[in-house]
């Protein structure tokens, strides 16, 4: 029988799913998604972590308890730098240690040590590693890993279409599933993302009159629709139109680097700072929604910067909402009504 | 330029000898008090960590007294530190309206012709001038750091409550005074065999409690609500791993040559938490092992609400404890936290150590 991984459905998989999927199964792995964030989930999360830890991190460890009994290793990667401008939060740098100390009963852990500060060859050292504790060759890993990085460049290639990231991976998957020749597979894939860029566009252009929002934060926070109470639907609803820091090209990101006098210390903390300068540059948005964790650290200098740009940027609008398991969606709405109503308003239209 | 700085415990004694060598006059703040924190609370994010709201706090009450320039250490990540003075200026002047300029001393390590250049701006003598005040600055660190460590062993001996502190702070303030590296010696040996004179029960042997945790709130007894002096009052003996020298080495090139007690706690760490996590996280852990190695009764951790790093130690911490067998009290401090609640804490965890010592000894075979 394949051996099984379980994946949780929290912190990085927003950003790296589709490539971690597709590494594992070129193994001949098989591998289990935990299920969307869900009232369970986040109580055994709760029960598993101390007081002081985010919501997200909460999740995660709700999500690792979940995949418990059902498969035979767990992936909880230790991500340390994605870029050279800086580390990941703490809190990513610990996740393993945290896991191994609060969740009881867990199987196996795998915990490489992802830093692309160690050299360029780092990850794919990682990457390697890995496959030979599954037990795989040297070839198979290899091709594995071209493999998903592919992937990960249309996935990354989808979501600056604009696509929401689950839309993206269900796309994914069923081009993974469709075609057996690869040349055409490519071909298939390249349309996909020439079509969804072309329908995107025209959307944006479709939607001209709407209110433009700019929703940044994590996308552990943006994209979980448990933990924020279905913001980015509510908003929807009230007929604006969202821009989230995924659908920024990181070029085009990290080209806003140079505005910041020093760098945030945190990866993700950096492209959400970057994205809304970038909003700003190409004046694309009329309101920042900014969804942050109770008691985040990083968040705390994150948020006072973003309020303190957006007066210095024109005094655009700023909404800040602070999530934890207690949040309601009630308030939530009404906190988004007010807010698309006062952009409206501010524009002299009606609704 | 008026210049003032950041209170951390003592540290303004050593910081105001050496601003005043550099030829600028120093507008002092107050010790930060509760009107501190309120003010500096009032104008930061709701979840900055504690020790942004009080050096904001503190920025604020000198500028009331005239200050026009701040000078803060820096720092790189991964932790919020680093940032601080750069969100800080902003807040003051974008926010506040104030004109201030904040100078920010960054780890000389990689910014050394920034840091050089910093120091020629500001140094209005001449660098032999500058580098004797140095000298003297960083003796009196010494001094102040020999005080108090000695006072940590002997304030749950003595028999008159409060007679250590009291010679502590007599001791604290002829250090402040003195103006020569000898006269500083000469009262470091007074004040040493003064704390010698203080009446003791010798045969008390009293718990061993090591104090560990964020070096802001270890160093500072405002933000710690005083909980050294609190345990020493309950007879407890308190080791402390963090003292200003270690801040000062830690912010300067001295970090080049790392601390050797640091590199141990940092390798001590490493079965439990092999990442650096920023802050003082991951020698939070090695720090408890040793103690625990050393045949310490407990630990003290002590963190700011919100601290990332000591969240991260704060969760693998259990494993720590249950596996060496000894007890950690985890104190997260925030502008709410209450005297007279950590007391209680403290007190409760005391008894408990007291009731573990016992057990035992008994099992040894010895009588309690
Ligand atoms: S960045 Fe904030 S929300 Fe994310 S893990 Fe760190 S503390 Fe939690
Ligand atoms: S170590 Fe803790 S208190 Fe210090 S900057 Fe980091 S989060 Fe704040």
């Amino acid at each position: 029988m394949a051996i099984r991984i379980g994946i949780p459905r929290a912190l990085a998989y927003y950003s790296f799913y589709p490539q971690w999927k597709t590494f594992f199964e070129e193994l001949g792995a098989e591998v289990v998604l935990s299920p969307l964030t869900n009232k369970h989930i986040v109580n055994e999360g709760i029960r598993n972590t101390v007081t002081d830890a985010c919501i997200p991190i909460k999740v995660y460890h709700g999500h690792v308890a979940s995949l418990a009994d059902k498969v035979d290793y767990i992936f909880v990667p230790r991500i340390v730098g994605l870029d050279h401008d800086a580390t990941l939060c703490p809190k990513f740098l610990g996740l393993p240690d945290m896991i191994k100390s609060s969740v009881k009963g867990i199987p196996l852990l795998l915990t490489p040590r992802f830093d692309v500060r160690d050299g360029r060859f780092a990850p794919v050292k990682a990457w390697m590693k890995v496959a030979k504790m599954l037990g795989a060759g040297y070839h198979q890993a290899l091709r594995a890993y071209r493999k998903s990085i592919k992937v990960k460049q249309y996935y990354e290639d989808l979501l600056t279409s604009r696509m929401l990231p689950e839309e993206a991976m269900s796309l994914l998957d069923k081009w993974a599933a469709s075609l057996k020749d690869e040349q055409k597979k490519l071909s298939d894939m390249k349309s996909s993302i020439a079509s969804a860029r072309a329908s995107s566009a025209q959307t944006l252009e479709s939607q001209n009159g709407n209110i433009r929002l700019a929703v940044v934060g994590y996308p552990y926070m943006i994209y979980d629709e448990f933990v924020n109470c279905g913001l980015l639907d509510t908003l929807k609803r009230l007929g604006t139109t969202i821009l989230t820091p995924e659908m920024v090209p990181a070029k085009a990101r990290q080209a806003q680097a140079k505005k910041q006098p020093k760098y945030l210390f945190w990866y993700y903390s950096n492209q959400v700072i970057r994205a809304v300068y970038y909003f700003f540059q190409e004046n694309m948005v009329d309101g920042v929604i900014h969804l942050t964790a109770f008691a985040c650290g990083p968040d705390a200098m994150v948020d006072k910067l973003l309020e303190l740009d957006c007066q210095k940027h024109g005094r655009i609008p700023y909404l800040s909402l602070c999530l934890d398991e207690h949040t309601g969606r009630a308030g939530i709405i009404t906190r988004l009504e007010a807010f698309t109503d006062m952009l409206v308003r501010k524009r002299g239209g009606k609704r | 330029m008026k210049i003032t700085f950041p209170h951390m415990g003592t540290s303004w004694i050593a910081i105001k000898t050496l601003v005043e060598g550099m030829g600028h006059e120093v507008v002092l703040p107050p010790p930060p008090t509760k009107r501190t924190l309120d003010l500096g609370t009032k104008y930061s994010p709701e979840f900055a960590c504690l020790p942004f709201k009080v050096l904001l706090g503190t920025y604020l009450e000198a500028l009331e007294l005239g200050a026009d320039t701040i000078i803060s250490s820096g720092g790189v990540g991964p932790c919020r530190a680093g940032y601080y003075t750069q969100l800080q200026g902003r807040i003051l002047r974008e926010q506040l309206g104030y004109d201030v300029r904040v100078i920010t001393f960054e780890p000389p390590r990689g910014h050394l012709i920034e840091t050089y250049r910093i120091i020629r701006d500001l140094v209005k003598v001449s660098f032999p001038k500058f580098l004797a005040c140095a000298w003297l600055a960083w003796q009196k660190l010494l001094a102040l750091d020999a005080l108090e460590r000695e006072s940590h062993r002997v304030r749950p001996l003595e028999l008159e409550k409060g007679a250590t502190s009291r010679i502590l702070s007599q001791g604290i303030a002829a250090i402040e005074k003195a103006d020569s590296v000898r006269e500083i010696k000469n009262i470091t040996a007074t004040f040493l065999e003064k704390f010698k004179q203080i009446p003791k029960d010798s045969e008390y042997q009293p718990l061993k409690v090591g104090v560990i945790g964020e070096i802001y709130v270890v160093l500072e007894p405002f933000v710690n609500l005083d909980v050294v002096e609190t345990l020493g009052h309950m007879g407890v003996y308190v080791d402390r791993s963090i003292f200003l020298t270690n801040w000062v080495t830690e912010n300067t090139f001295l970090d080049t040559f790392r601390v050797e007690a640091e590199r141990n706690a940092k390798k001590a760490a490493r079965p439990y938490l092999p990442e650096l996590v920023g802050g003082h996280g991951q020698t939070s852990i090695g720090e408890t092992v040793l103690y625990a190695k050393r045949g310490f009764d407990g630990v003290v951790q002590l963190a700011p609400f919100t601290c990332i790093p000591e969240i991260v130690a704060k969760s693998i911490m259990p494993r720590v404890s249950k596996e060496l067998d000894i007890p950690v009290l985890t104190l997260m401090l925030d502008e709410q936290t209450g005297k007279a609640g950590i007391a209680t804490r403290l007190e409760a965890f005391v008894d408990l150590l007291r009731m573990r010592r016992n057990r035992l000894a008994i099992a040894r075979g010895e009588t309690a």
